[in-house]
């Protein structure tokens, strides 16, 4: 039989994102792969340009469901750096807990991919049942579950409550527990580790001269972390391990996803037992003096870096971003080829690529009349204008689209 | 002194490039900045590559300069250190040669240049789009300064 090519995407079941993967087959081996990515290509770079400092933070917020905080961090490091304006340390630390929340989060949802792409759906019930866990308390702390709009030129929009560092405390306790177990599946579960062992495998020569990062990387014996490695925010005075593994294949990029989340508690009780006292947030000026920046953030999935150039305006010149998964799309390919069919879609899964999740629907409780209903869409949308009426902001006769909003 | 591992690795660039003192300079901690000549480019990144030791090509901006198209390389150390190196070419013939012979995984960069600003580069292919869509007409150049914001019209969108 001759070889096959197999285009998978960019609209696939197995694939959370739109992206392209050319396969060529040999049987049921693959013997060649391909990557096309730019589907979601949304002009962001462009669009900032045209935008001021500020409100390219919530437009950068929203590169990404799950990392917003990275993005925004990432690019708010450069604005402050440019400016020669120092955060106070309370906004380093809130900026660092809710960074760390986020890779919580972001690694249980990795977690539950991981399982439902091989078939292992309780472990997907499990995992993004805690997840909500965290999700819930970054909704609590910050007002949303992602694009938490923590951020802001100076410093951070929202401090952290001695209840609030309490609730943290006791939601963190509960994950570990939880995360103690998943250790002991990712390291003792046979079918799992049968499934995960020698899948996608990527040498550390390969991850070096790919150009591999984040968990994809460390699980190939590379000790690299920005946080570690190019401290920023909180993370040059916080002690933690970088987490690394020598097999170098979808089990090794478990297990230090796994035993990562068990630095993110380390880091977090540090935060809460050491968080300085003072202000959130600085003055930022409206124009930014001429000048550039690069700056890097260890996102859940890796190295997240954006430079920014300043014209001395109140809009940048230039906003660039490059996320994890872009640095990774080379080592997929690289460890797709070789392996089989099958495994196609957990070895694309393994890098984590990026993905959002922001639907949801919310239960709401009247206290008052005890009843107990899941909203719809239209009752959402209707219960935030009444909310923002009540609470001073009438949107009645504003068009959008030639459609009254409010 | 706070700043030794920058400056050091400056001193080395200066002096094997024997290029005046105002073309590298050492931002901050782990940020030092260089601006080379096209002609000498690659060779610059084979000494940062091999001899200085820097691993790690983060990524590659591109940038609308007025009359010249430039480029910026951040390179990385696995001690935190990023050098980012700067070349230029006028706008008219923003011709680059290719990292990917040191750097692998630099091909997606390049082409996100050749997309985005319009440049070309010398040892990849050209005939791959990234980021923007496979019918998106010749020399339309978003991240130029002087593009039209409106979007073109874009061959086979919507089509099966």
């Amino acid at each position: 039989m001759g070889k096959v090519v197999i285009p998978i995407g960019p609209q696939h079941p197995a694939l959370k994102e739109p992206e392209n993967f050319v396969i060529t087959l040999d049987g049921e081996k693959v013997v060649a792969a391909a990557v096309n990515l730019g589907y979601n290509h949304r002009g962001i770079e462009k669009a900032c340009e045209q935008r001021t400092y500020l409100q390219d933070i919530y437009l950068i917020e929203r590169i990404c469901g799950i990392c917003s905080h990275a993005h925004s961090t990432a690019f708010i490091q450069a604005a402050e750096e440019i400016a020669e304006v120092e955060i106070p340390r309370r906004a380093a630390f809130i900026r660092t807990l809710i960074g760390e929340l986020e890779r919580i989060h972001s690694h249980f949802l990795w977690l539950g991919v991981a399982g439902h792409e091989v078939g292992f759906d309780t472990l997907f019930m499990y995992s993004w049942r805690d997840r909500e866990l965290v999700l819930d308390l970054v909704a609590k702390l910050t007002g949303n579950r992602v694009n938490y709009g923590i951020n802001t030129l100076g410093g951070v929009r929202r401090d952290i409550s001695p209840e609030e560092a309490a609730e943290i405390r006791k939601v963190i306790g509960a994950l570990e527990e939880r995360t103690k177990y998943y250790l002991g599946i990712a390291s003792e579960e046979t079918t799992l580790i049968s499934r995960f062992l020698n899948v996608g495998r990527l040498s550390k020569e390969d991850a070096l001269r790919l150009g591999a990062t984040g968990p994809v990387a460390r699980a190939a014996d590379i000790k690299r972390d920005v946080r570690k490695d190019d401290p920023y925010a909180a993370y040059g005075e916080i002690p933690f391990d970088v987490i690394t593994d020598t097999h170098a294949d979808v089990l090794g990029r478990t297990l230090v996803r796994v035993k990562e989340l068990m630095e993110c508690y380390k880091i977090i009780r540090y935060i809460l037992d050491n968080m300085p006292e003072g202000l959130i947030s600085v003055r930022f000026p409206r124009r930014v003096p001429e000048g550039e920046a690069f700056s890097r953030y260890e996102a859940p999935r890796g190295e997240d870096v954006h430079y920014v150039k300043s014209n001395g305006m109140d809009k940048p010149e230039r906003v660039k971003v490059r996320a994890p998964t872009m640095a990774n799309a080379a080592s997929v390919a690289h460890m797709l080829s070789g392996g089989y069919l099958a495994d196609v879609p957990i070895v694309i899964a393994a890098i984590d690529p990026c993905f959002s999740c922001t639907d949801r629907t919310i239960r709401v409780r009247d206290i008052f009349r005890g009843s107990d209903s899941v909203l719809d869409w239209p009752a959402l949308r209707d219960y935030s204008i009444r909310w923002y009426r009540e609470n001073g902001l009438d949107f009645s006769g504003i068009k959008l689209f030639g459609r009254e909003i409010g | 002194m706070m700043l030794e591992r920058e400056e050091a690795v400056r001193r080395q660039l200066i002096e094997w490039l024997g290029c005046p003192e105002d073309k590298c300079r050492v931002q901050r901690a782990r940020r030092i900045w260089l601006e080379v000549a096209k002609e000498d480019f690659i060779k610059v990144v084979d000494f940062i590559a091999n001899t200085l030791k820097f691993g790690m090509l983060c990524t590659i901006t591109g940038l609308d300069a007025g009359e010249e198209i430039q480029m910026i390389y951040h390179f990385a150390r696995d001690d935190g250190i990023v050098l980012n190196v700067k070349q230029s070419a006028p706008k008219s013939d923003p011709v680059f040669e290719t990292v990917t012979g040191h750097y692998q995984g630099a091909t997606l960069y390049e082409i996100e240049t050749m997309n985005l600003l319009g440049t070309s580069v010398k040892g990849i292919p050209d005939d791959i789009r990234y980021p923007l869509p496979d019918g998106w007409p010749e020399g339309q150049h978003p991240l130029r300064k002087d593009w039209n914001r409106e979007v073109p019209e874009i061959k086979g969108e919507g089509e099966c």
